[in-house]
Protein backbone atom coordinates (compact mmCIF):
# COMPACT_ATOMS: atom_id res chain seq x y z
CA UNK A 1 0.00 0.00 0.00
CA UNK A 2 1.67 2.70 -1.40
CA UNK A 3 0.75 6.13 -0.73
CA UNK A 4 1.62 9.64 -1.48
CA UNK A 5 3.27 11.57 1.17
CA UNK A 6 4.91 15.07 1.48
CA UNK A 7 7.85 15.94 3.37
CA UNK A 8 7.37 17.20 6.39
CA UNK A 9 8.82 18.05 9.50
CA UNK A 10 8.53 14.76 11.71
CA UNK A 11 9.66 16.50 15.25
CA UNK A 12 7.32 19.22 15.31
CA UNK A 13 4.49 16.64 14.29
CA UNK A 14 5.41 14.77 16.99
CA UNK A 15 5.14 17.26 19.74
CA UNK A 16 1.90 18.51 18.47
CA UNK A 17 0.37 15.15 18.57
CA UNK A 18 1.89 14.10 21.79
CA UNK A 19 0.50 17.28 23.49
CA UNK A 20 -3.15 16.76 21.67
CA UNK A 21 -2.58 13.39 23.39
CA UNK A 22 -2.21 15.19 26.98
CA UNK A 23 -4.97 17.37 26.91
CA UNK A 24 -6.96 15.66 24.85
CA UNK A 25 -7.16 12.13 25.76
CA UNK A 26 -9.34 11.80 28.96
CA UNK A 27 -12.23 14.13 27.38
CA UNK A 28 -12.25 12.45 23.86
CA UNK A 29 -12.04 8.82 25.32
CA UNK A 30 -15.24 10.23 27.10
CA UNK A 31 -17.00 11.51 24.26
CA UNK A 32 -16.58 8.17 22.39
CA UNK A 33 -17.61 6.31 25.72
CA UNK A 34 -20.76 7.74 25.93
CA UNK A 35 -21.39 7.06 22.33
CA UNK A 36 -20.92 3.64 21.97
CA UNK A 37 -20.82 2.73 25.95
CA UNK A 38 -17.33 0.60 25.54
CA UNK A 39 -14.57 1.70 27.20
CA UNK A 40 -12.14 -0.45 25.52
CA UNK A 41 -13.25 0.63 22.16
CA UNK A 42 -13.69 4.17 23.54
CA UNK A 43 -9.89 4.08 24.27
CA UNK A 44 -8.87 2.36 21.29
CA UNK A 45 -10.80 4.67 19.01
CA UNK A 46 -9.31 8.01 20.55
CA UNK A 47 -5.82 6.21 19.77
CA UNK A 48 -6.43 5.53 16.34
CA UNK A 49 -7.99 9.10 16.02
CA UNK A 50 -4.50 10.45 17.29
CA UNK A 51 -2.60 8.43 15.06
CA UNK A 52 -5.18 9.86 12.09
CA UNK A 53 -4.32 13.38 13.44
CA UNK A 54 -0.48 12.51 13.23
CA UNK A 55 -0.88 11.63 9.35
CA UNK A 56 -3.12 14.65 9.00
CA UNK A 57 -0.94 17.26 10.52
CA UNK A 58 0.03 18.99 7.48
CA UNK A 59 -3.40 19.87 6.81
CA UNK A 60 -3.93 21.49 9.98
CA UNK A 61 -3.87 24.70 8.84
CA UNK A 62 -4.23 26.21 12.56
CA UNK A 63 -3.21 23.57 14.85
CA UNK A 64 -5.03 25.72 18.13
CA UNK A 65 -7.88 23.73 16.03
CA UNK A 66 -6.71 20.68 16.24
CA UNK A 67 -9.03 19.80 19.05
CA UNK A 68 -12.10 20.05 16.11
CA UNK A 69 -9.98 18.03 13.90
CA UNK A 70 -9.34 15.59 16.92
CA UNK A 71 -13.09 15.40 17.73
CA UNK A 72 -14.31 15.08 14.28
CA UNK A 73 -12.23 11.56 13.76
CA UNK A 74 -13.53 10.19 16.87
CA UNK A 75 -17.05 11.06 15.98
CA UNK A 76 -16.50 9.66 12.59
CA UNK A 77 -14.29 6.43 14.03
CA UNK A 78 -17.14 5.58 16.15
CA UNK A 79 -19.78 5.63 13.68
CA UNK A 80 -17.52 3.63 11.48
CA UNK A 81 -17.87 1.59 14.75
CA UNK A 82 -21.22 1.61 15.10
CA UNK A 83 -22.17 0.31 11.42
CA UNK A 84 -19.42 -2.42 11.90
CA UNK A 85 -21.28 -3.68 14.50
CA UNK A 86 -24.40 -3.87 12.87
CA UNK A 87 -22.41 -5.73 9.99
CA UNK A 88 -21.00 -8.32 12.16
CA UNK A 89 -24.23 -8.72 13.92
CA UNK A 90 -25.68 -9.31 10.45
CA UNK A 91 -23.09 -11.88 9.31
CA UNK A 92 -23.04 -13.08 12.55
CA UNK A 93 -19.57 -12.42 13.99
CA UNK A 94 -19.60 -11.05 17.14
CA UNK A 95 -17.31 -9.24 18.54
CA UNK A 96 -15.99 -9.40 21.77
CA UNK A 97 -17.83 -6.87 24.05
CA UNK A 98 -16.32 -5.39 27.56
CA UNK A 99 -18.57 -5.63 30.21
CA UNK A 100 -19.93 -2.05 31.00
CA UNK A 101 -18.50 0.51 33.15
CA UNK A 102 -21.95 1.73 34.54
CA UNK A 103 -23.00 0.19 37.86
CA UNK A 104 -25.36 -2.52 36.88
CA UNK A 105 -27.56 -2.06 40.12
CA UNK A 106 -28.00 1.68 38.97
CA UNK A 107 -31.32 1.15 37.39
CA UNK A 108 -32.05 4.87 37.29
CA UNK A 109 -33.36 7.61 34.67
CA UNK A 110 -30.13 8.08 33.60
CA UNK A 111 -28.93 4.94 32.79
CA UNK A 112 -32.38 4.52 31.07
CA UNK A 113 -31.81 7.15 28.77
CA UNK A 114 -28.04 6.44 28.23
CA UNK A 115 -29.35 3.18 26.97
CA UNK A 116 -31.74 4.54 24.48
CA UNK A 117 -29.48 6.68 23.17
CA UNK A 118 -26.97 4.31 22.45
CA UNK A 119 -30.21 2.85 20.83
CA UNK A 120 -30.24 5.44 18.05
CA UNK A 121 -28.77 4.92 14.30
CA UNK A 122 -25.06 6.28 14.13
CA UNK A 123 -25.93 9.82 12.78
CA UNK A 124 -28.53 10.15 15.19
CA UNK A 125 -26.29 9.28 18.20
CA UNK A 126 -23.98 11.52 17.47
CA UNK A 127 -25.75 14.76 16.82
CA UNK A 128 -27.83 13.97 19.86
CA UNK A 129 -23.85 12.97 22.13
CA UNK A 130 -22.83 16.31 20.31
CA UNK A 131 -25.74 18.24 21.04
CA UNK A 132 -26.20 17.10 25.00
CA UNK A 133 -23.21 15.83 26.07
CA UNK A 134 -20.50 18.56 24.02
CA UNK A 135 -23.07 21.17 24.26
CA UNK A 136 -22.02 22.12 20.68
CA UNK A 137 -24.17 24.28 18.50
CA UNK A 138 -25.90 22.98 15.37
CA UNK A 139 -23.20 24.62 13.24
CA UNK A 140 -20.16 22.68 14.78
CA UNK A 141 -21.91 19.20 14.80
CA UNK A 142 -22.89 19.71 10.83
CA UNK A 143 -19.38 20.93 10.59
CA UNK A 144 -18.17 17.49 12.08
CA UNK A 145 -20.29 15.42 10.21
CA UNK A 146 -20.08 17.28 7.54
CA UNK A 147 -23.60 17.62 6.68
CA UNK A 148 -26.19 21.14 6.44
CA UNK A 149 -27.55 22.17 9.50
CA UNK A 150 -30.98 21.69 8.17
CA UNK A 151 -29.81 18.07 8.49
CA UNK A 152 -28.26 18.26 12.32
CA UNK A 153 -32.21 19.58 12.88
CA UNK A 154 -33.76 16.99 11.36
CA UNK A 155 -31.60 14.29 12.52
CA UNK A 156 -31.91 15.61 16.59
CA UNK A 157 -35.75 16.11 15.91
CA UNK A 158 -36.00 12.04 15.08
CA UNK A 159 -34.14 11.21 17.66
CA UNK A 160 -35.87 13.11 20.07
CA UNK A 161 -39.19 11.90 18.97
CA UNK A 162 -37.82 8.34 18.84
CA UNK A 163 -36.20 8.54 22.60
CA UNK A 164 -39.63 9.87 23.38
CA UNK A 165 -41.08 7.04 22.37
CA UNK A 166 -38.93 4.92 24.09
CA UNK A 167 -38.53 6.36 26.86
CA UNK A 168 -42.15 6.92 27.54
CA UNK A 169 -42.32 2.84 27.07
CA UNK A 170 -39.71 1.75 29.41
CA UNK A 171 -39.97 4.53 32.25
CA UNK A 172 -43.61 4.26 32.55
CA UNK A 173 -43.30 0.61 32.45
CA UNK A 174 -41.73 0.05 35.14
CA UNK A 175 -39.50 -2.69 34.15
CA UNK A 176 -36.75 -2.38 31.95
CA UNK B 1 -41.79 16.78 27.62
CA UNK B 2 -39.18 18.41 25.29
CA UNK B 3 -37.95 20.86 27.24
CA UNK B 4 -37.34 17.86 30.00
CA UNK B 5 -35.99 15.11 27.46
CA UNK B 6 -33.43 18.12 26.65
CA UNK B 7 -32.38 18.37 30.16
CA UNK B 8 -32.53 14.87 30.92
CA UNK B 9 -30.54 14.13 27.98
CA UNK B 10 -27.77 16.80 28.94
CA UNK B 11 -27.64 15.22 32.73
CA UNK B 12 -27.78 11.85 31.86
CA UNK B 13 -24.92 12.16 28.88
CA UNK B 14 -22.95 14.08 31.36
CA UNK B 15 -22.90 11.20 34.14
CA UNK B 16 -22.24 8.96 31.46
CA UNK B 17 -19.22 10.82 30.84
CA UNK B 18 -18.07 11.94 34.29
CA UNK B 19 -18.44 7.90 35.49
CA UNK B 20 -15.64 7.21 32.75
CA UNK B 21 -11.77 7.06 33.23
CA UNK B 22 -9.48 5.83 31.19
CA UNK B 23 -7.67 2.56 32.09
CA UNK B 24 -4.65 3.23 32.68
CA UNK B 25 -3.71 6.47 31.16
CA UNK B 26 0.31 6.01 31.34
CA UNK B 27 0.52 2.80 29.56
CA UNK B 28 -1.96 4.12 26.94
CA UNK B 29 0.08 6.66 26.29
CA UNK B 30 3.38 5.10 25.80
CA UNK B 31 1.09 2.48 23.66
CA UNK B 32 0.92 5.74 21.57
CA UNK B 33 4.27 6.74 21.27
CA UNK B 34 5.13 3.15 20.37
CA UNK B 35 2.72 3.35 17.74
CA UNK B 36 2.95 6.90 16.48
CA UNK B 37 7.12 5.78 15.81
CA UNK B 38 5.18 3.11 13.89
CA UNK B 39 3.71 5.01 11.64
CA UNK B 40 6.42 6.99 11.07
CA UNK B 41 8.57 4.11 9.89
CA UNK B 42 5.68 3.76 7.46
CA UNK B 43 6.01 7.09 6.43
CA UNK B 44 9.80 6.72 5.53
CA UNK B 45 9.03 3.16 4.16
CA UNK B 46 6.42 4.78 1.67
CA UNK B 47 8.93 7.78 0.86
CA UNK B 48 11.56 5.27 0.05
CA UNK B 49 9.35 3.18 -2.03
CA UNK B 50 7.68 5.86 -3.57
CA UNK B 51 11.26 6.93 -4.84
CA UNK B 52 11.81 3.32 -6.41
CA UNK B 53 8.28 3.02 -7.68
CA UNK B 54 9.95 1.95 -11.36
CA UNK B 55 12.26 -0.04 -9.57
CA UNK B 56 9.60 -1.99 -7.83
CA UNK B 57 7.81 -2.50 -10.47
CA UNK B 58 10.62 -4.49 -12.15
CA UNK B 59 11.39 -6.56 -9.50
CA UNK B 60 8.00 -7.36 -9.32
CA UNK B 61 8.02 -9.09 -12.84
CA UNK B 62 11.54 -9.99 -11.60
CA UNK B 63 10.02 -12.07 -9.28
CA UNK B 64 7.34 -13.49 -11.03
CA UNK B 65 9.52 -14.76 -13.56
CA UNK B 66 11.80 -16.12 -10.74
CA UNK B 67 8.91 -18.01 -9.07
CA UNK B 68 8.03 -19.50 -12.36
CA UNK B 69 11.49 -20.95 -12.90
CA UNK B 70 11.38 -22.52 -9.64
CA UNK B 71 8.23 -24.01 -10.31
CA UNK B 72 8.49 -27.91 -10.14
CA UNK B 73 8.85 -29.67 -13.51
CA UNK B 74 5.75 -32.82 -13.73
CA UNK B 75 6.38 -35.76 -11.87
CA UNK B 76 4.73 -37.95 -9.99
CA UNK B 77 6.98 -38.53 -7.31
CA UNK B 78 6.29 -36.09 -4.26
CA UNK B 79 7.54 -36.27 -0.80
CA UNK B 80 7.33 -34.14 2.27
CA UNK B 81 11.15 -33.48 2.49
CA UNK B 82 10.91 -31.03 5.86
CA UNK B 83 7.71 -30.72 8.15
CA UNK B 84 8.45 -27.37 10.49
CA UNK B 85 6.80 -27.37 13.82
CA UNK B 86 4.92 -23.44 13.72
CA UNK B 87 2.35 -21.69 16.00
CA UNK B 88 -1.29 -22.89 17.06
CA UNK B 89 -3.69 -23.57 14.14
CA UNK B 90 -1.53 -22.30 11.15
CA UNK B 91 -3.69 -21.06 8.19
CA UNK B 92 -2.20 -18.93 5.19
CA UNK B 93 1.17 -18.58 4.12
CA UNK B 94 3.46 -16.83 1.68
CA UNK B 95 6.87 -17.85 0.33
CA UNK B 96 9.24 -14.54 -0.46
CA UNK B 97 13.16 -13.92 -0.46
CA UNK B 98 13.90 -17.57 1.32
CA UNK B 99 11.40 -17.46 3.72
CA UNK B 100 8.06 -19.03 4.31
CA UNK B 101 5.44 -17.16 6.31
CA UNK B 102 2.72 -18.44 8.56
CA UNK B 103 -0.15 -16.70 10.02
CA UNK B 104 -0.81 -18.67 13.08
CA UNK B 105 -4.62 -17.92 14.06
CA UNK B 106 -4.90 -19.42 18.00
CA UNK B 107 -1.92 -17.20 19.04
CA UNK B 108 -1.62 -14.52 16.91
CA UNK B 109 1.72 -14.94 16.06
CA UNK B 110 3.43 -15.09 12.11
CA UNK B 111 6.26 -18.21 11.99
CA UNK B 112 9.07 -17.48 9.65
CA UNK B 113 11.04 -20.22 8.84
CA UNK B 114 14.28 -19.95 6.69
CA UNK B 115 14.42 -22.01 3.98
CA UNK B 116 18.19 -22.43 3.99
CA UNK B 117 18.79 -23.27 7.63
CA UNK B 118 15.90 -24.65 8.31
CA UNK B 119 15.48 -22.34 11.26
CA UNK B 120 11.96 -20.67 12.64
CA UNK B 121 11.13 -17.98 14.80
CA UNK B 122 7.43 -17.11 16.21
CA UNK B 123 7.02 -13.67 15.86
CA UNK B 124 4.48 -11.07 17.62
CA UNK B 125 3.82 -8.86 14.75
CA UNK B 126 1.18 -6.58 16.78
CA UNK B 127 2.66 -5.71 19.97
CA UNK B 128 -0.18 -5.57 22.74
CA UNK B 129 -2.61 -6.88 20.19
CA UNK B 130 -4.21 -10.25 20.01
CA UNK B 131 -4.59 -10.58 16.81
CA UNK B 132 -6.36 -13.24 14.70
CA UNK B 133 -4.57 -14.28 11.90
CA UNK B 134 -5.61 -15.80 8.74
CA UNK B 135 -3.26 -14.83 5.40
CA UNK B 136 -0.28 -13.58 4.43
CA UNK B 137 0.73 -12.53 1.33
CA UNK B 138 4.06 -10.91 0.26
CA UNK B 139 4.03 -7.85 -1.85
CA UNK B 140 6.23 -4.59 -2.41
CA UNK B 141 8.58 -5.48 0.40
CA UNK B 142 5.99 -5.77 3.04
CA UNK B 143 3.81 -8.98 4.33
CA UNK B 144 0.37 -8.09 4.47
CA UNK B 145 -1.27 -10.15 7.34
CA UNK B 146 -5.16 -10.11 7.89
CA UNK B 147 -6.74 -10.02 11.69
CA UNK B 148 -9.97 -11.35 12.18
CA UNK B 149 -10.09 -9.71 15.42
CA UNK B 150 -9.85 -6.24 14.18
CA UNK B 151 -11.26 -6.85 10.83
CA UNK B 152 -7.98 -5.10 9.47
CA UNK B 153 -5.13 -6.25 6.82
CA UNK B 154 -1.86 -5.40 8.90
CA UNK B 155 1.19 -4.45 6.77
CA UNK B 156 4.27 -6.35 8.27
CA UNK B 157 7.73 -5.49 7.80
CA UNK B 158 9.51 -8.61 7.32
CA UNK B 159 12.88 -7.02 8.24
CA UNK B 160 11.37 -6.75 12.09
CA UNK B 161 8.44 -8.85 11.66
CA UNK B 162 6.11 -6.01 13.39
CA UNK B 163 3.86 -4.28 12.15
CA UNK B 164 3.19 -0.62 10.52
CA UNK B 165 0.03 -0.14 10.23
CA UNK B 166 -3.56 -1.89 10.41
CA UNK B 167 -6.38 -1.26 7.38
CA UNK B 168 -9.82 -1.63 8.06
CA UNK B 169 -11.81 -4.22 6.39
CA UNK B 170 -15.12 -5.89 6.91
CA UNK B 171 -15.07 -8.78 9.58
CA UNK B 172 -13.78 -11.55 8.86
CA UNK B 173 -10.90 -11.15 5.84
CA UNK B 174 -9.83 -13.88 4.05
CA UNK B 175 -7.99 -13.76 0.92
CA UNK B 176 -5.72 -11.03 0.13
CA UNK B 177 -3.71 -10.39 -3.47
CA UNK B 178 -1.67 -7.43 -5.41
CA UNK B 179 -1.68 -6.72 -8.83
CA UNK B 180 1.37 -5.01 -8.67
CA UNK B 181 0.98 -2.00 -6.64
CA UNK B 182 -3.06 -2.22 -5.91
CA UNK B 183 -3.96 -4.31 -2.97
CA UNK B 184 -7.13 -6.11 -2.90
CA UNK B 185 -9.03 -7.88 0.20
CA UNK B 186 -11.43 -9.76 0.47
CA UNK B 187 -14.01 -10.05 3.43
CA UNK B 188 -17.21 -10.59 4.75
CA UNK B 189 -20.45 -7.58 4.53
CA UNK B 190 -23.97 -7.55 5.10
CA UNK B 191 -24.27 -8.65 1.18
CA UNK B 192 -22.86 -11.66 1.65
CA UNK B 193 -19.35 -10.42 1.09
CA UNK B 194 -17.14 -7.88 -0.12
CA UNK B 195 -13.41 -6.96 -2.38
CA UNK B 196 -12.04 -3.90 -0.49
CA UNK B 197 -8.95 -2.20 -2.74
CA UNK B 198 -6.25 0.42 -1.79
CA UNK B 199 -6.43 3.37 -2.58
CA UNK B 200 -5.00 7.11 -2.09
CA UNK B 201 -7.68 9.04 0.09
CA UNK B 202 -8.32 12.42 1.10
CA UNK B 203 -11.35 11.78 3.70
CA UNK B 204 -13.33 13.65 5.40
CA UNK B 205 -11.46 13.59 8.58
CA UNK B 206 -8.16 15.18 6.55
CA UNK B 207 -6.58 11.81 7.60
CA UNK B 208 -4.22 10.63 4.88
CA UNK B 209 -3.64 7.03 6.23
CA UNK B 210 -3.81 4.54 3.67
CA UNK B 211 -7.33 2.89 3.74
CA UNK B 212 -8.82 0.31 1.78
CA UNK B 213 -12.43 0.69 0.05
CA UNK B 214 -15.13 -1.57 -0.37
CA UNK B 215 -15.24 -1.69 -4.57
CA UNK B 216 -17.28 -4.68 -5.17
CA UNK B 217 -19.78 -7.25 -3.56
CA UNK B 218 -20.76 -10.33 -3.18
CA UNK B 219 -23.34 -12.92 -2.35
CA UNK B 220 -20.66 -14.59 -0.12
CA UNK B 221 -16.78 -13.88 1.28
CA UNK B 222 -14.95 -14.33 -2.36
CA UNK B 223 -11.84 -16.65 -3.23
CA UNK B 224 -9.17 -14.19 -4.50
CA UNK B 225 -6.04 -14.62 -7.84
CA UNK B 226 -4.46 -12.28 -9.32
CA UNK B 227 -2.72 -12.43 -12.74
CA UNK B 228 -1.24 -9.66 -14.03
CA UNK B 229 -3.73 -6.62 -13.93
CA UNK B 230 -6.48 -9.15 -13.34
CA UNK B 231 -8.01 -10.06 -9.79
CA UNK B 232 -10.45 -13.08 -10.17
CA UNK B 233 -13.20 -13.58 -7.44
CA UNK B 234 -14.88 -16.65 -6.41
CA UNK B 235 -18.30 -16.51 -4.70
CA UNK B 236 -21.24 -18.28 -4.68
CA UNK B 237 -20.99 -20.28 -7.78
CA UNK B 238 -19.77 -17.30 -9.82
CA UNK B 239 -16.56 -16.71 -11.16
CA UNK B 240 -15.67 -12.91 -11.79
CA UNK B 241 -13.12 -10.54 -12.73
CA UNK B 242 -12.12 -7.29 -11.32
CA UNK B 243 -9.27 -4.23 -12.58
CA UNK B 244 -8.64 -1.37 -11.57
CA UNK B 245 -8.89 1.34 -15.10
CA UNK B 246 -6.95 4.03 -14.97
CA UNK B 247 -9.86 6.40 -14.38
CA UNK B 248 -9.37 4.85 -10.93
CA UNK B 249 -12.87 2.89 -10.80
CA UNK B 250 -13.01 -1.14 -10.52
CA UNK B 251 -14.27 -2.35 -14.06
CA UNK B 252 -16.35 -6.05 -13.09
CA UNK B 253 -16.58 -8.21 -15.76
CA UNK B 254 -20.10 -10.09 -16.16
CA UNK B 255 -20.17 -13.18 -13.99
CA UNK B 256 -19.43 -16.58 -14.99
CA UNK B 257 -21.33 -20.00 -13.84
CA UNK B 258 -19.57 -22.36 -12.01
CA UNK B 259 -21.69 -24.55 -10.11
CA UNK B 260 -19.97 -25.43 -6.39
CA UNK B 261 -17.20 -22.97 -7.28
CA UNK B 262 -14.90 -22.87 -4.22
CA UNK B 263 -10.88 -21.57 -4.90
CA UNK B 264 -9.63 -20.25 -7.44
CA UNK B 265 -6.17 -19.48 -8.88
CA UNK B 266 -4.82 -17.99 -11.75
CA UNK B 267 -1.93 -18.35 -14.12
CA UNK B 268 -0.72 -17.58 -17.91
CA UNK B 269 -2.35 -20.99 -18.60
CA UNK B 270 -6.12 -20.24 -17.37
CA UNK B 271 -7.93 -19.56 -14.45
CA UNK B 272 -8.37 -22.59 -11.92
CA UNK B 273 -11.19 -23.11 -9.87
CA UNK B 274 -11.93 -26.15 -7.80
CA UNK B 275 -15.39 -26.63 -7.54
CA UNK B 276 -17.61 -28.86 -4.26
CA UNK B 277 -18.33 -31.56 -7.06
CA UNK B 278 -14.60 -32.67 -6.63
CA UNK B 279 -13.57 -31.55 -9.95
CA UNK B 280 -11.38 -28.66 -11.16
CA UNK B 281 -12.37 -26.44 -14.11
CA UNK B 282 -10.18 -24.63 -16.08
CA UNK B 283 -11.78 -20.90 -17.42
CA UNK B 284 -9.84 -18.96 -20.89
CA UNK B 285 -9.43 -15.71 -19.74
CA UNK B 286 -9.55 -14.53 -22.74
CA UNK B 287 -13.04 -16.16 -24.01
CA UNK B 288 -14.83 -16.15 -20.64
CA UNK B 289 -15.56 -19.89 -20.87
CA UNK B 290 -14.86 -22.71 -19.28
CA UNK B 291 -12.83 -25.05 -21.17
CA UNK B 292 -11.70 -28.19 -19.73
CA UNK B 293 -12.82 -29.85 -15.97
CA UNK B 294 -11.13 -32.90 -14.70
CA UNK B 295 -12.07 -35.33 -11.60
CA UNK B 296 -10.44 -34.90 -9.00
CA UNK B 297 -11.36 -38.26 -7.45
CA UNK B 298 -11.80 -36.20 -3.87
CA UNK B 299 -13.77 -33.43 -2.95
CA UNK B 300 -11.15 -30.04 -2.73
CA UNK B 301 -10.76 -30.15 1.18
CA UNK B 302 -8.40 -27.06 1.08
CA UNK B 303 -7.06 -24.06 -1.21
CA UNK B 304 -5.34 -24.28 -4.80
CA UNK B 305 -1.99 -22.78 -6.02
CA UNK B 306 -0.56 -23.17 -9.50
CA UNK B 307 3.43 -22.44 -10.40
CA UNK B 308 4.57 -22.96 -13.53
CA UNK B 309 4.80 -26.99 -13.52
CA UNK B 310 1.43 -28.19 -12.37
CA UNK B 311 -1.46 -27.14 -10.62
CA UNK B 312 -1.71 -28.02 -6.88
CA UNK B 313 -5.25 -28.65 -4.66
CA UNK B 314 -5.32 -29.48 -1.06
CA UNK B 315 -8.03 -32.43 -1.09
CA UNK B 316 -10.32 -34.43 1.72
CA UNK B 317 -10.86 -33.95 4.82
CA UNK B 318 -9.24 -33.74 8.15
CA UNK B 319 -7.13 -37.35 8.95
CA UNK B 320 -7.43 -37.88 5.17
CA UNK B 321 -5.88 -34.86 3.19
CA UNK B 322 -4.21 -35.54 0.17
CA UNK B 323 -2.00 -33.05 -1.83
CA UNK B 324 -2.90 -33.17 -5.52
CA UNK B 325 -0.91 -32.61 -8.56
CA UNK B 326 -2.84 -31.84 -12.06
CA UNK B 327 -0.85 -31.30 -15.18
CA UNK B 328 -2.11 -28.21 -16.15
CA UNK B 329 -1.85 -29.01 -20.18
CA UNK B 330 -3.95 -32.11 -19.75
CA UNK B 331 -5.66 -31.65 -16.76
CA UNK B 332 -4.97 -35.20 -15.47
CA UNK B 333 -3.90 -35.68 -12.31
CA UNK B 334 -0.30 -36.90 -12.47
CA UNK B 335 0.50 -37.41 -8.62
CA UNK B 336 -1.01 -37.38 -4.90
CA UNK B 337 0.34 -37.47 -1.63
CA UNK B 338 -1.06 -38.24 2.01
CA UNK B 339 -0.67 -35.61 4.12
CA UNK B 340 -1.12 -36.03 8.00
CA UNK B 341 -3.81 -33.70 10.33
CA UNK B 342 -5.55 -31.50 8.55
CA UNK B 343 -4.26 -29.64 5.57
CA UNK B 344 -5.58 -26.36 3.87
CA UNK B 345 -3.37 -23.95 2.55
CA UNK B 346 -0.84 -23.89 0.13
CA UNK B 347 2.04 -21.85 -1.40
CA UNK B 348 4.62 -22.39 -3.98
CA UNK B 349 8.15 -21.32 -4.14
CA UNK B 350 11.80 -21.24 -3.27
CA UNK B 351 11.50 -24.87 -5.05
CA UNK B 352 9.13 -26.27 -2.92
CA UNK B 353 5.50 -26.93 -2.13
CA UNK B 354 4.51 -25.67 1.22
CA UNK B 355 1.06 -26.98 3.18
CA UNK B 356 0.35 -25.81 6.39
CA UNK B 357 -1.87 -28.49 8.25
CA UNK B 358 -3.81 -26.96 10.70
CA UNK B 359 -4.69 -29.32 13.71
CA UNK B 360 -0.80 -30.48 13.45
CA UNK B 361 0.60 -26.99 13.68
CA UNK B 362 2.65 -28.04 11.71
CA UNK B 363 3.86 -26.64 7.92
CA UNK B 364 4.88 -29.64 5.40
CA UNK B 365 7.86 -29.00 2.86
CA UNK B 366 7.05 -31.29 -0.06
CA UNK B 367 9.60 -31.74 -2.80
CA UNK B 368 9.62 -34.24 -5.94
CA UNK B 369 11.45 -37.51 -4.96
CA UNK B 370 12.55 -39.17 -8.58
Amino acid sequence: VIVTRRPEPTADRDRGVTTLFDRYYDPMCRLAFVILGDAAVAEEIVMEALLRTFRGWTRIRNPEHADAYLRRAVVNLCRSRIRRKAIEARVGVLAPRSAPLWDAEARDTQRVVWEAVRGLPPRQRACVVLRYYEDLPEREIAEILECSVGTVKSQLAKARSRLERVLEETLSGGER
Amino acid sequence: MSTDLDALLAQSLRAAGGAFTPANRAEARRRFVRRLRRRRLVHTAEAVALAGAAALAGLFVARTASVQREGLPPSAGLAVTQTYAVGADPRGLAVADGRVWVANHADGTLTRVDVRSGRTADLDFLPGGEPRPGTVVESQGFLFVTDAASATVVPVDPASGSAVTQLNVGPDPGDVVSTGRPLWAASADPAGGAVYLDAPTSDAEGSDAPELKAVATFAARPELAAWGEIVWASAAGRVTSLRLLDSGKVDRAPAIEVPGARDVAADAGGIWVVTDSRSIVRIDPATRRIVAEADLGLAPGGRVAVDRAAVWVVAGSDGAGQLVRVDPRSLRVVGRLALEGGPFHIATGAGAVWVTDESGNSLYRIERRD
